[in-house]
């Protein structure tokens, strides 16, 4: 995003408005490149009295910035707007986590710390050692220039986006291992993520996560979807 | 015992938590003998947010940051502070304001 | 040449508009630090180049429109321009702000200011754009309101809304209506003293400058960011940041300082729908800040109910309000947007104004003015549409409105009998701005002492007043203390008005705004240095105005003006019992002869003014 140093009247109105505090005030308001993420927000608001905020589609790799961070663009390569596939918090439609896997999403960047592509490739190599498998559609896993090392390609290493979320799938076995590996990635990084488990219930309504979370001493807060069923799910029942 | 009137007018209805439109009124119970300054005090003593701008730190001296008027008429000598109230009394508080 | 100037340009543009001639005009540094810019820099200039004795109309007369050393920085509202001259009511001093972005781009033109001289044949329009300036042919504006000028200019030269900024006057100044007033940025007005008459009577329609790409050069831009800063926080703290000066309408009603029906009553229950948190939770609103201000004081408004339901425009100020509200006892808010707004496109100064219709409509209701007096129109109390024909045909001297345009004090005297002392105006021919002074005696003396045709020094704004040398309160109903506190502030606000920078935000600490000038020129400016710029502004046009006939006998408020209020919160006070007491202690506060009114040679000294000295001497030897 970027500010016209012609038209801006100094009056700092926008300023509180950037997730990232990019702008700061020099003889006009000035938004700081590299900071900035394109989610488009000071913009979206309408604040500006004078309309002199303006955002220029950039190239590659920039553009990938706009991508991630505004939610009201969408990735070419999926279809998909923002950070992550949707199905990955529902189970009917494509049936991915079947009993004894354990779904899990590795959100960066929120909230309001943004996050560059640098630390989330730390993590997604992490992972890639243990084994697990990336959501194809996801768009970090298109960033990876290899999904068995999970290394993301060095050209969007520095570029910063308002968030983004890498996701796998893996057996259960390897929760404890994978949960110790995050906790020492989290050393490494220069931005905060949260982590999402997901686990598809036994018959009787228990969760199998649950269990090696306590063990492991992790605190963790179950959150549900009411699913009202209006859709034939392509995944069959049972497993 | 004796009952007096406060009204709260204008902006200074924030400091006493008050946000609707329309002033506040607020029946007060005072010993006689109380003069429009122990009033005050008192008023600060209840709402401190009104008392810590009503008042100047320890002195304890008065700010110019509200008009006092006593039934109908501004209070603007010092010495009229001093003025013992009646039962029946109105008082009014107004942001001490002059605006362009 | 000289030493490098920060801050300060140094730079004035002068325009003969008889010979059709622009050059620039350097400054020294010296001559800088001891003016400033705006207000007393224009008190110099008008001093030096006008005749006293001379009438505002004269070609000769000077018209100076001046920024100052903080023009166009990055404290808040500093885009303020100072208007100065030989105004067209008191035939005296003019000195007059508009807020808005005139003098923030003027001064990345690369001017500090700009004179006027002379007559034009045919309308023109001042352009400067990137230190270039140009008279262009203003002859097809004639007759357009001044919103609808600042349109047209931006649309012909082809500028967006905020890359330039046009002050005008509307068919007002055209006709030379005595009160008539400069509007430009979409509703901010240089209002008093008929300074727009000054430029309609040099056929001067509009001034247009472009933002274009030039900064201004500070000497230390960290320093004077922090300062800058600080300035804000000590504004935040009064309430016209949040809500600018509509809110303030119930505390003067209350106070008894809102003028209501022409000072025939202090009582007007209906404040409580004019006032700023209702106004601007039921109409629509959108900020419309001036140059570098957060404040959340000027806006644009809509009005949503009553039927001027859909009225568009600038939301009016506390003056406005007052002015079109209580004093004309109208009870309508939406109708006070609309004649806010209509009023000030017509260009004429809305306090004036509503002094005016106030006495028109007592004159009315007492049968002194009837019906065809006034072209047709009924005009009883608070009757919205007709105080709008009555005002165009002020603007457009029509009928009536011919004798109006002259002030109310002409008016009145012309119609003689009782009505003379139904008018609300002071000896010197202008009015008070929009506040019954009944109830704010500080005021009543400045308005009435001052030499610009409006106050001089408004103590309302101090929040601290030990920086003078006074006390932390004082009496508001005390002779002696009031006199005091207008005696000892005077210079305040023409310091503010020589930088050029917005009341609203610099008035309260004003210890800062003289660090801000430090940091913006390099020069170690303290207050007393900022006070005596002010007097000397002051006392320039003193000197200047005893010569031009506005002398101490003048120095009295007319019969309705200096009345003892009959009910309300001020039932009973009486500043004329105590009025000479007052004069003879501000006299002696700003170190003035009572009788002659002139400045002593020692207060002269004291200021840098010498050489006025013998201009003094020979008013005193009678000439």
């Amino acid at each position: 995003m970027r500010i016209d140093e012609e038209q801006c009247i100094a009056c700092e109105l926008c300023v509180p408005y950037c997730p990232m505090g990019a702008i700061r005030m020099d003889n006009v308001a000035v938004i700081d490149q590299d900071e900035c993420v394109d989610c488009g927000v000071c913009l979206r608001t309408g604040v500006c009295p004078v309309d002199c905020i303006i955002f220029e589609p950039a190239p590659w790799p920039r553009s990938l910035r706009a991508v991630f961070s505004d939610p009201t663009t969408e990735h070419k390569e999926t279809g998909i707007a923002g950070r992550g596939t949707e199905e990955m918090k529902t189970n009917e439609v494509t049936g991915r986590f079947k009993r004894g896997w354990v779904g899990m999403g590795l959100e960066f960047g929120r909230p309001g710390t943004g996050t560059r592509f640098r630390d989330v490739d730390k993590a997604s190599q992490a992972l890639a050692k243990l084994g697990v498998q990336f959501e194809p559609k996801n768009p970090v896993t298109f960033l990876m220039e290899d999904v068995k090392t999970g290394k993301i390609k060095e050209e969007v290493l520095d570029e910063k986006v308002l968030s983004a979320i890498i996701e796998c799938i893996f057996p259960i076995e390897k929760l404890e291992d994978i949960l110790t590996a995050v906790k020492e990635v989290s050393k490494e990084v220069d931005t905060v993520f949260s982590v999402e488990c997901i686990n598809r219930a036994e018959p009787d309504g228990s969760f199998p996560l649950e269990k090696v979370l306590a063990d492991l001493g992790i605190p963790h807060y179950i959150n549900g979807k009411q699913n009202v069923g209006l859709g034939r799910p392509l995944a069959g029942g049972g497993n | 015992m004796m009952k007096v009137t406060v009204e709260v007018m204008s902006w200074l209805k924030e400091d006493f938590n008050h946000k609707s439109q329309g002033s506040l009124v607020l029946e007060e119970v005072v010993t006689p003998g109380t003069s429009i300054i122990d009033l005050i005090h008192l008023m600060a003593d209840k709402y401190p947010k009104f008392g810590k701008k009503v008042f100047n730190g320890q002195k304890q001296e008065l700010t110019d940051y509200c008009l006092v008027i006593l039934n109908g008429s501004i209070v603007s000598a010092s010495a009229e502070l001093n003025t013992e109230l009646k039962e029946g009394d109105t008082i009014k508080f107004l942001p001490f304001f002059f605006g362009g | 040449m000289g030493a490098k100037l920060y801050g300060t340009t140094g730079k004035i543009l002068r325009v003969d508009l008889s010979k059709e001639r622009i050059w620039e005009e350097a400054l020294d540094e010296a001559t800088l630090r001891k003016y400033f810019g705006g207000t007393c820099l224009g008190a110099k200039y008008i001093y030096d180049e006008v005749d006293p004795k001379s009438q505002w109309s004269d070609p000769e007369n000077r018209f100076f429109v001046g920024s100052g050393p903080l023009g166009g920085t990055r404290v808040a509202g500093s885009g303020s321009v100072s208007f100065v001259t030989k105004g067209a009511l008191t035939n005296g001093f003019a000195s007059t702000q508009a807020n808005g972005f005139f003098g923030a781009f003027l001064k990345f033109s690369g001017f500090d200011a700009i004179i006027f001289q002379g007559a034009a044949t045919n309308w023109k329009y001042l352009y400067i754009h990137d230190g270039i300036a140009e008279l262009r042919d203003a002859r097809h504006l004639k007759g357009q309101d001044t919103w609808e000028t600042e349109e047209s200019i931006k649309k012909e030269l082809e500028y967006s809304e905020r890359s330039m900024s046009v002050l005008s006057i509307g068919p007002a100044g055209e006709n030379l209506v005595k009160f008539a007033c400069i509007v430009g940025d979409k509703g901010h007005v240089a209002a008093h003293n008929g300074i727009g008459a000054v430029m309609g009577s040099k056929k001067l329609k509009a001034l247009a400058v472009a933002r274009g790409k030039g900064k201004v050069e500070v000497k230390d831009a960290e320093q004077l960011a922090i300062v800058a800063k600080q300035i804000l926080e000590s504004a935040k703290k009064m309430v016209v940041f949040d809500w600018g000066t509509s809110r303030v309408i119930s505390a003067a009603e209350g106070a008894g300082w809102l003028p209501i029906k022409n000072y025939n009553t202090n009582v007007f229950p209906e404040h409580s729908l004019f006032v700023g948190d209702r106004v601007r939770s039921v109409f629509e609103v959108k900020p419309a800040p001036c140059w570098a201000c957060p404040s959340h004081h000027c806006h644009l408004m809509k009005v949503t109910e009553g039927p001027y339901t859909g009225y568009s425009g600038e939301e009016p100020e506390y003056e406005q309000w007052a002015a079109w509200g209580p004093q004309i006892y109208q009870k309508d808010p939406g109708a006070a947007v609309m004649l806010a707004n209509e009023v000030d496109r017509l260009g004429v100064d809305c306090n004036e104004s509503s002094w005016v219709v106030g006495w028109v409509m007592e004159c009315y209701e007492k049968g002194i003015l009837t019906k065809d007096d006034l072209d047709g129109l009924e005009m009883t109390w608070g009757n919205a549409e007709a105080t709008l024909a009555l005002m165009k045909n002020i603007a457009f001297r029509r009928g009536y409105g011919n004798i109006l345009a002259e002030g109310v004090k002409h008016a009145a005297e012309q119609l003689g009998g009782e009505a003379v002392n139904w008018a609300i105006y002071t000896g010197k021919r202008n009015t008070p701005r929009g506040h019954d002074h009944r109830g704010r005696w500080v005021e009543f003396l400045d308005t009435i002492v001052a030499d610009i045709g409006t106050y001089e020094t408004n103590p309302g704004f101090i929040p601290d007043f030990t920086i003078y040398g006074l006390p932390k309160t004082y009496d508001i109903f005390s002779h002696e203390e009031v006199s005091t506190v207008v005696g000892k502030t005077k210079g305040s606000l023409p310091f503010l008005d020589s930088l050029v920078t917005c009341m609203f935000i610099t008035r309260f600490e004003l210890p800062l705004l003289c660090q801000a000038v430090k940091a913006a020129t390099g020069w170690d400016v303290d207050l007393q240095e900022g006070f005596n710029v002010g007097r000397r502004a002051l006392n320039i046009m003193r000197v200047f105005n005893i010569q031009a006939g506005l002398t101490p006998d003048k120095e009295r408020p007319s019969a309705r003006y200096g009345s003892i209020p009959v009910d309300g919160p001020i039932k009973g006070k009486d500043i004329m019992s105590g009025w000479e007491n007052m004069l003879d202690n501000y006299y002696k506060l700003m170190g003035w002869d009572r009788k002659t009114g002139l400045p002593l040679p020692e207060t002269l000294s004291q200021l840098g003014l010498e050489h006025l000295i013998k201009d003094v001497d020979r008013v005193k030897g009678g000439n």
